[in-house]
């Protein structure tokens, strides 16, 4: 088994393209199947390391170890569940493009463990982004794509700085190696290589003062596009950041000015999606919501609270795709995702899915999302961080009040209109909320795979080469 | 080492709630009433701290999506934010627990390792959980609206079920799990004087209500302020008073909402004002809100004697003067609204337009079982005293006297029930008798509006019925007065108008320009590296 599959596979796909352009829906839920399956038969080997050999400095290595396998596992669900549902609406080819593309760019990214792939399917994946912004292909759409490439462009130019700064100063893009060496760089260097990857990865990792780009990107695109952009996209970026903020040993008060920004990020979230009345911009604020409590967490560089932000990471991931991809069956229907919407139709099924997964996404017991949520608590409980329980606590009130303004208007208005859900999409959106349900119910085993996952991600988790 | 979970309170909730959700079985609603069954279950039932946060959200969602088919938006978005804010301090006190005692576990929680200041801020914690649930005066803004404008019967389930569940919390972390921390005795002197005040204001609150189902809201949380101010004694007497005082108010509330949920059913109308006369048109309903008044005023004939007495001479036994004149105050004034109710709805002028239905059959089956456990603890009084035993027994207090059914004992004296009854009783109906002989020559009045003495000729449509008007001299006291003006509310309308400018404030902000948000990171970036160099 080769961690080049999860790039090579969606790559031969892409370019065998025209062998099977009428069938595209059908390889994709095929591939992403295959790529799931085959993150799932990993479990035993972890962890991996491949390497191709091309000269040094520029070698592609991927390593899986337990966080990262975690990721990949969560990231190649996602995929199958987002093809799954598009298997009813027939070919699209400019989907299918995007979405590979963005799936290799994401893997490639947690798979990486030299800078200059991690450079390279950063760039993947943000041009695929771009290209899935503007898929509904009309003014909003074009205006949305140009807008995030001007800001992913300028993320890259600073990641690129980074880079380029590392590289000169000791000679390395391997990141095992640099971890060694980072420390022989002069401390002002450091400073601005840090400060760039910061930038870098912040503007599309999502966190505040660099994210406000955010909620136009997200309502330009389509809900369930929003679904990627907020289970992968932001999570993979985010998942780097904190990887190489824990490789490259940064000062506790750099990671105090981390877990300040994600506190921001947080609290203007939930606050901007207070006074939102549409119902993807305000799914985009929750996404930077639960982004900021992630990195909070994470910038405590503790075993239990990595290991509950992972955890959040999880659930996060599956209770936005349900609601963004319900989301997207009610603006099919609507042709609009503005928050009256919920109040003018009738689909029991589908209003105990938003219902169900909203509670999951506000950390409300008996689902996943409270696990989560419980396990930062009581891991910044334990750590004697009292501040940051509280503001958790206070603003998840705001949290609250929006989110259950938008599901009060199931049991309001009258004269609904009665919509159809097909049985795949309700089968779909089920199991979605069964694992919620399921991991909330018993969540030992996920949370001692995230366990292991936040050790190994804390442990400077390099592989000698 | 903990079973108290399997004693009185458990059954009573459950049995309750079964019995309201009966007429409900073909409603639609039925999967969340469940739900909401569940969640009880699962809070009385838990062994460890997450468990019973389960069971507390569980409860606060399932109630709010039942509330969510008939409250307005605003009073649903009051309904889950007070609760959930209540949650959430319950949750912050968990997790300070979980900081010092690294387990959830209740076996595990050892209250005397906490240091003070963490004990005082746990406990001021699980008061905001409390109160909120309590309907305390301040944080009583979600109680009143949600109880008018939940279905008749959800009525009934939040006041007699719901709004017990702070008190069950109470017990549960300060005379069980915390029972051993140095929690500063000021702060349950504090909760007791809350206790009293919500009771005083709900009371007169309660009294210049237009709308039943407002003013049983009122009545409900005056008589938790009771319950409140009884169990910051923190003894074993008082926790049996609460208890007992607990298992009445639950009794008589399932009673009087379900008398109200029938004449909504039978008039369409909610308002004293365009209610009356109804006695005639449902006399048995007439005779049942009778009972669940007399024993909502605390009379002896029925069973609010029972808790009232012990809650009077619990207070006595603590020397707690002032507060006891305070409960009684408050209690003799709640006669003004159980007077209110019983003539606003049945006696007095009835409506001309009104035009009546029928009350569904499974509506007196609540009411009737209600009723007859009233009657029926009021002959055996200390009926319950065994199982309040246990639960004190359990929480490491003495056992109390239960030797005979039919004496209720107290520090302060005993009572015998079936005696105490019928001495009433007698006199009740020699009274009755007396004032039947007197007035015997009393007609008929043919026409109810020849006032005419009266100096103002009333028309027809003019609405003459005494009960409606009932409460409004109240506003000319100089000393309630301001208590009916002022709300709480504003001040909470104040805190969301001040959040919602500050949110129109930073939402402005992911409005920028792609220009704007990399001229941004472009200073973000700058500004860093100089304050960091």
């Amino acid at each position: 088994m080769s961690l080049l599959y999860f790039v090579l596979l969606p790559l031969l796909a892409l370019f065998l393209m025209p062998l099977y352009r009428k069938h595209l829906h059908i390889i994709s839920v095929m591939l992403n199947l295959t790529l799931l399956t085959l993150a799932l038969t990993c479990t035993h080997t972890l962890p991996m390391v491949e390497r191709v050999a091309v000269d040094l400095p520029f070698a592609i290595t991927f390593v899986l170890e337990r966080a990262s396998w975690l990721l990949l596992t969560l990231f190649t669900l996602i995929m199958s569940l987002v093809s799954l549902y598009h298997l009813r609406y027939g070919n699209d080819k400019a989907l299918f493009v995007a979405s590979t593309m963005l799936g290799v760019g994401v893997s490639g990214l947690i798979l990486s463990h030299d800078l200059f792939n991690i450079y390279i399917f950063f760039e993947i994946s943000s041009i695929s982004a771009y290209l899935l912004t503007a898929l509904n292909q009309d003014v909003k759409a074009y205006g949305g794509a140009i807008r995030y490439m001007i800001v992913g462009a300028f993320a890259s130019l600073f990641l690129l700085l980074g880079i380029m700064l590392i590289y000169l100063s000791i000679g390395v893009l391997d990141i095992g190696a640099i971890a060694e060496r980072f420390g022989l760089i002069e401390p002002r260097l450091q400073f601005l290589i840090l400060l760039s990857l910061f930038i870098g990865f912040g503007i599309k990792a999502e966190l505040f003062g660099l994210n406000f780009w955010v909620a136009d990107i997200y309502q330009a695109s389509r809900s369930s596009v929003g679904s990627l952009f907020s289970a992968l996209l932001s999570k993979s970026y985010l998942f780097v950041l904190f990887h190489l903020t824990y490789l490259l040993h940064v000062s506790p008060s750099q990671l105090f000015f981390l877990g300040l920004i994600g506190a921001l990020t947080f609290v203007a979230a939930e606050f901007s999606a207070f006074k939102s009345h549409e119902s993807k911009r305000i799914f985009a604020f929750s996404t930077l919501g639960q982004i900021g409590i992630i990195t909070l967490a994470l910038s405590y560089a503790d075993a239990m609270l990595s290991a509950a932000a992972l955890m959040l990471i999880l659930t996060h991931a599956v209770a936005k795709t349900a609601l963004f991809l319900a989301l997207d069956l009610l603006e099919r229907h609507f042709h609009s995702s503005h928050s009256t919407i919920f109040a003018r139709f009738h689909a029991p099924f589908l209003m105990g899915i938003i219902a169900l997964a909203g509670l999951s996404l506000l950390g409300i017991p008996p689902f996943a999302g409270f696990v989560a949520k419980l396990s930062i608590l009581t891991g910044l409980a334990s750590l004697e961080a009292y501040g940051a329980v509280a503001l958790i606590l206070l603003i998840s009130l705001i949290e609250a009040a929006y989110l259950f303004r938008l599901l009060t208007g199931f049991r309001q208005g009258t004269g609904k209109e009665r919509l159809y859900v097909a049985w795949s999409h309700k089968l779909l959106l089920g199991f979605m909320v069964l694992l919620l349900l399921g991991f909330g119910l018993m969540p030992e085993p996920l949370l001692q795979l995230c366990q292991a996952a936040a050790a190994s991600m804390l442990g400077g988790n390099h592989v000698p080469l | 080492m903990f079973h108290f979970e399997a004693t009185l309170l458990a059954h009573l909730f459950f049995g309750l709630s079964l019995l309201v959700i009966l007429p409900l079985l073909r409603r639609r609603d039925l999967v969340l009433h469940l739900l909401l069954l569940l969640s009880l279950g699962i809070l009385f039932y838990a062994s460890s701290l997450a468990t019973l946060f389960i069971g507390w959200e569980m409860m606060g969602w399932s109630s709010y999506f039942i509330l969510a088919s008939s409250a307005r938006v605003a009073t649903l978005q009051r309904y889950i934010l007070f609760n959930l804010g209540g949650a959430f301090a319950l949750l912050g006190a968990i997790a300070l627990l979980y900081g010092f005692m690294g387990s959830l576990e209740y076996r595990d929680i050892d209250a005397s390792l906490l240091p003070p200041w963490a004990m005082n801020a746990i406990a001021l914690l699980l008061f905001v959980a409390v109160f909120v649930k309590s309907g305390i005066i301040g944080l009583h803004d979600w109680v009143v609206d949600s109880y008018s404008e939940a279905t008749p019967l959800f009525s009934a389930i939040l006041s007699a079920i719901l709004s017990k569940a702070g008190i069950y919390l109470f017990i549960v972390m300060f005379m069980v799990l915390l029972k051993e921390g140095a929690t500063e005795p000021l702060l349950f002197e504090i909760m007791a004087w809350l206790g009293v005040i919500t009771s005083i204001v709900a009371t007169f609150k309660a009294i210049s209500q237009d709308e039943m189902r407002r003013l049983l809201a009122y009545s409900s949380i005056a008589q938790i302020g009771y319950i409140i101010t009884i169990l910051a004694l923190m003894q074993g007497f008082a926790l049996e008073a609460a208890l007992y005082h607990t298992l009445i108010h639950t009794l008589i509330k399932l009673l009087l909402f379900m008398n109200i949920a029938s004449i909504i059913a039978i008039t369409q109308k909610e308002r004293f004002s365009e209610l009356g006369g109804m006695i005639y048109h449902a006399p048995v309903l007439f005779l049942l809100l009778v009972i669940g008044i007399i024993a909502l005023a605390g009379m002896p004939l029925l069973g609010g004697f029972n808790s009232k007495f012990l809650i009077y001479t619990a207070l006595l036994e603590e020397k707690r003067a002032l507060l006891l004149g305070a409960v009684m105050f408050s209690s003799a004034s709640a006669f003004l609204y159980c007077y209110k109710l019983v003539y606003g709805i049945y006696l007095g002028q009835r409506p001309q337009e009104a035009s009546l239905h029928v009350s569904p059959k499974s509506y007196y089956l609540p009411q009737l079982l209600s009723a007859a456990l009233l009657v029926l603890l009021a002959l055996l009084p200390s009926l319950p005293v065994g199982y309040l035993s246990v639960i004190g027994v359990e929480l490491g207090f003495a056992p109390l006297d239960d030797s005979n059914l039919f004496i209720l004992q107290s520090a302060f004296g005993s009572f015998h029930g079936g005696a105490l009854m019928g001495a009433f009783g007698v006199a009740f109906v020699a009274l009755l008798g007396l004032l039947q002989l007197a007035h015997s020559k009393a007609k008929k009045v043919k026409d109810p509006l020849d006032i005419s003495y009266c100096g103002e000729v009333p028309r027809s449509e003019t609405n003459l019925h005494f009960g409606y008007g009932m409460g409004y001299e109240l506003h000319r006291i100089s000393f309630i007065a301001p208590l009916l003006r002022h709300h709480s509310r504003v001040l909470w309308d104040r805190l969301s108008l001040i959040a919602s400018d500050f949110s129109a404030l930073l939402s402005s902000l992911y409005s920028l320009s792609a220009q704007h948000v990399t001229l941004l990171a472009l200073l973000l970036f700058t500004l860093l590296l100089l304050g960091g160099q």
